[in-house]
């Protein structure tokens, strides 16, 4: 491998901010200090190095691609922000250390992440996988199911009052008629949809979704990339990995490349397409946004 | 010094048990990925077995028997014979059970072993009787077989028998791992636990693979049983099933796939708990300490060896559990609750004497089934414990009672407290183990608190734990009065506090709490992803059904005027979570099923008074559970096209539709894709 421009730079501050975004004027740049940061962020898992001294930055109301080849370690920085992977180098979040912090925290902090297999809770209807994130199961979540003070609002199966952010985040996705279904009786494609709607509800500052949009069509995937950008402008950072190039290009106002673990590449959706280390890792041929 | 070497070498004959069982056992883990709780009672069968042969040459069958001489058979043909009696017992459970349970959840896997335990132990207590061997089988010991010749080395009495067990143990072993190491069939067996269809397309047939490895196990544990139990001593119907619980524990230090290691941990672990038992007769020796201490160590070794190798969460690539059963969710509805409560108070008025008795025993056993619904019907932790927290609840209560003058419901409050504290402390392993594993380090948890406080000669009365009679502004509420053995009174008392907890329970499990629980069941990261703190609520789950099943302690307590510690061995709440599960481990009529099919309840009493079958009570209730969780899988939805169908077109209506759809039973796709698979096995 040849030397890379950004990754493997100590000073973070090389990593692009400022992105121009030609097309998407109109939506907010990037805060000057970054909603979520990654600074010098390893994983190893036994004798691979997974995540090699990644930084990341997304910033609020952005939406940030990340892409790569599959194996590239995609997952694993994603994995290793929200907590499931032991990893060396700094997270923060809002000016917040999170390298300690365990996952659950991390996501009541508004670190949410979905999952490239959806992994739904297949116990639950589709409204109630959204519900476990906006209770709080504990010695007071038993108080309240004890005592019948159920906060107004509260979805149960005996008792379908609609939380107004439950229904929201599924209006979103487009899955609102679908709430009191099952998620096996969905497609994969919805089923990813779910994911993602659990991932917005419950105050989400940063969204990472892995690989959201595998499963839908071309139709279904447009619509997918139109949602994001409205959730995006309610404020919330998106750090999106897909292999759906037009889906990337088209909504992302900035794009990281990954292969073997470190960042080859970042930069605007446009320099990206054109930068040759990227087309030879993984485009494999230029690519018009 | 000297004494030390003495007692370690004693311990070998338990060790080359430990060893043998542990070996056993990781083999099985390696070829189908079974944790084999029977593995003990196959020993068991060839014990008595052997012991039959030796008495009058009768070689004892699950029905009928065959003579296979006129007298009293030799030594070692009757080993053989013993040791092969065990193969047999592999091979069927393997044929009849676990090769059709290959794909079913770690569940589904445990409670059928544990169905096959209790099932061969309970034929072991109805077959080897009077009538079979020919004289009573309670004076009978396991004849020796092996040299009793001695030699003194360094001052110590070493027994060569001894040295010879543990010489078979790590020949025992040898021969397991160098069959997985460097045969053909062994590698391929490994391979096929890993994959099975690609084994089978290599033109192998995975299951004559296992059956070698079930065959093979189930001789040499049978062998070496039968080698070592006259040096153990004792020839019981139970003791030998409990010794799993031992192996369990070294097998899990060889963290289930070193044979090697299970085979060394098991022979320390029988040294250690001779030399322990020797040194608890020192006088400098805590005399509290000086009983359960033997059975106490594997617990301990179970909760070291689990928190080295667990994890936090199960990381990318981690095994999937498999599906579980599908959940019915409770809906309270008034008159749905009060109906069955109406019910049962005309039963009790109705009822009397012994009939009433077990009626409110059966709704006692209801209340501590349904703290297995919670624990792992909800909550997908498989515990093993439930009856050891009733029973140090009912302990607590003796001592409160009587030493503290505790008054009556605040008695039942502190004593399920003190159990819930157990629970916690019992919980803390699963924050790092999941599955069949878990289900080890609880039993092994029921059998050091069995051994180590209810079994406690210094910390019984030689009057017995005894518990005073509540009484409640000055109204007694004891369960005796003249000559009724049971007032109505206390069956109210049992009845309100019962139906009070189970409504309380049912808004739970609907409620947040709930979802939080099936979220943890479903998919531990997903949840935590979801920002539901696993280790939190996995706690909160130990926490509430120690609770429940310490408040069922009690009122068992209360009912007997004493701690009975035979209501609270590891047995009878191994017996409670089969009978939940076959009655439907996820929904709360499930534990009603097994309140009245439980021990002492209103089933019970029918066995023993109506049909006069209660000797084979528990051969009854281990055979419905097998064939509940072999052949109508709860976990396998019955129709799932067909339910949907309903559903869609109950679409159009609905208030209809939502009512049916939480209940209506729709298995996960995957499941149906086996579906042909294993229909042949149903």
């Amino acid at each position: 491998m040849p030397a890379d421009p950004a990754g493997r730079d100590p000073a973070p501050a090389s990593v692009p901010t400022a992105p121009s975004r030609p097309a998407l004027a109109s939506a907010p740049g990037p805060a000057p200090s970054p909603l979520l940061a990654t600074r010098g962020l390893s994983v190893r898992y036994g004798g691979v190095l997974a995540n090699d001294d990644v930084c990341i930055d997304v910033g609020a109301g952005e939406i940030v691609g990340l892409i790569g080849p599959n194996g590239a370690g995609k997952t694993t920085f994603v994995d290793a922000v929200t907590g499931f992977a032991s990893h060396t180098g700094t997270i923060e979040l809002g000016g917040v250390r999170l390298d300690s912090v365990p996952a659950h925290r991390r996501r009541r902090l508004g670190l949410a992440r979905t999952w490239q297999s959806g992994e739904l809770f297949t116990d639950l209807t589709v409204a109630e996988n959204l519900a476990v994130v906006v209770e709080r199961a504990g010695l007071r979540g038993v108080f309240d199911d004890l005592v019948g003070r159920r906060r107004r609002g509260r979805r149960t199966r005996a008792d379908p009052a609609i939380d107004p952010a439950i229904d929201q985040a599924l209006d979103l996705v487009g899955l609102a008629a679908s709430a009191d279904r099952r998620p096996e009786e969905l497609s994969l494609g919805q089923q990813k949809l779910v994911g993602v709607a659990r991932a917005l509800v419950g105050s989400a500052r940063v969204l990472l979704l892995d690989e959201p949009a595998a499963g839908l069509d071309t139709e279904e995937s447009a619509e997918f990339g139109r949602e994001l950008r409205r959730i995006a402008v309610a404020g919330p950072g998106v750090l999106l990995i897909d292999h759906d190039m037009a889906l990337v290009l088209e909504v992302c106002d900035r794009l990281y490349v990954m292969d073997f673990g470190r960042i080859i590449a970042a930069g605007t959706p446009y320099d990206v397409s054109r930068d040759e280390q990227v087309v030879a890792a993984y485009l494999g041929s230029p690519v018009t946004p | 010094m000297n004494d030390l070497l003495q007692f370690a070498v004693i311990g070998f004959s338990t060790g080359a048990v430990y060893a043998v069982l542990g070996a056993s056992l990781v083999s099985l883990h390696i070829a189908t990925g079974v944790v084999n709780f029977a593995q003990g009672s196959v020993a068991l069968w060839a014990v008595w077995q052997t012991a039959a042969l030796r008495a009058n040459g009768t070689l004892v069958l699950p029905l009928g028997s065959v003579a296979l001489g006129d007298g009293p058979m030799s030594a070692w043909p009757a080993v053989l014979v013993g040791a092969t009696s065990g193969l047999v017992w592999s091979l069927a459970a393997h044929l009849l059970v676990f090769r059709p349970l290959r794909r079913a959840p770690a569940l589904g896997q445990v409670v059928a072993s544990v169905g096959v335990m209790l099932f061969i132990q309970a034929l072991v207590t109805l077959r080897f009787d009077r009538d079979t061997m020919g004289v009573d089988p309670g004076g009978l010991v396991p004849l020796p077989v092996l040299t009793a010749q001695t030699f003194t080395f360094g001052g110590a009495t070493i027994a060569v028998g001894n040295l010879l067990l543990a010489g078979l143990a790590v020949a025992a072993a040898a021969g397991l791992a160098a069959y997985f190491r460097f045969t053909r069939t062994g590698i391929a067996t490994k391979a096929g636990a890993e994959d099975e269809q690609a084994l089978r397309l290599m033109g192998y047939s995975p299951d004559r693979l296992a059956a070698v490895v079930w065959g093979a196990t189930g001789f040499l544990s049978g062998l070496t049983v039968v080698l070592a139990a006259p040096a153990i001593g004792g020839l019981d119907p139970v003791s030998y099933m409990l010794y799993v619980v031992p192996a369990l524990a070294v097998a899990l230090v060889g963290r289930l796939s070193s044979i090697g290691v299970a085979c060394a941990a098991g022979l320390v672990l029988g040294a250690l708990q001779q030399i322990l038992l020797f040194l608890s007769t020192k006088p400098w020796w805590p005399s509290w300490a000086s009983a359960g201490v033997g059975d106490a160590i594997p617990f301990v070794v179970v909760v070291v060896a689990l928190f080295l190798l667990g994890r936090g969460i199960p990381e990318r690539g981690a095994r999937e559990a498999g599906a579980l059963p599908p959940v019915a969710v409770p809906q309270l509805r008034p008159l749905s609750a009060a109906a069955p409560l109406a019910a049962t108070g005309i039963a009790i008025v109705l009822t009397s004497g012994q009939w009433r008795f077990s009626l409110v025993m059966s709704i006692v056993l209801t209340l501590v089934a349904a703290s297995v619904v919670l624990l792992t019907g909800y909550l997908g932790q498989i515990s093993l414990t439930t009856m050891a927290f009733a029973g140090a609840a009912g302990f607590a209560l003796s001592k409160l009672t009587t030493n503290a003058h505790v008054p009556f419901p605040l008695s039942i409050l502190l004593s399920a407290l003190v159990a819930t504290a157990l629970g916690i402390v019992v919980g803390v392993p699963a924050l790092r183990i999941r599955g069949a594993q878990l289900a080890v380090a609880t039993i092994a948890a029921a059998l050091a608190i069995e051994s180590f406080v209810f079994n406690n000669p210094s910390l019984t009365p030689y009057t017995g734990n005894l518990i005073r009679d509540p009484s409640m502004l000055g109204h007694s509420l004891a369960v005796r009065q003249g000559t009724d053995v049971i007032t109505l009174r206390f069956s109210f008392m049992v009845l309100v506090m019962v139906a009070v907890l189970l409504i309380a329970l049912a808004r739970l499990l609907s409620g947040a709490t709930g979802r939080a629980f099936l979220a943890v069941r479903s998919n531990e990261r997903a949840a935590a992803a979801a920002g539901v703190n696993v280790p939190a609520v996995k706690l909160l789950g130990f926490a509430l059904a120690s609770f429940l099943a310490g408040v069922g302690g009690c009122l068992i307590g209360y009912s007997r005027g004493q701690l009975s510690t035979a209501s609270f061995t590891v047995l009878v709440g191994l017996t409670v979570l089969a009978a939940t599960y076959a009655g439907g481990i996820t929904r709360i009529s499930g534990a009603v099923v097994a309140g009245l099919a439980g021990p002492l309840g209103v089933l019970y009493l029918f066995c023993t008074q109506t049909l006069e079958l209660g000797k084979y009570y528990t051969l009854i209730v281990a055979a419905v559970m097998l064939l509940r969780v072999v052949v109508f899988r709860p976990d396998r939805a019955l129709m799932p096209q067909g339910a949907a169908r309903v559903r869609r077109l109950l679409a159009p209506f609905p208030s209809i539709a939502r009512r049916h759809a939480p209940t209506a039973p729709a298995g996960p796709p995957a499941d149906a894709v086996h579906e042909p698979e294993s229909a042949h096995a149903g």
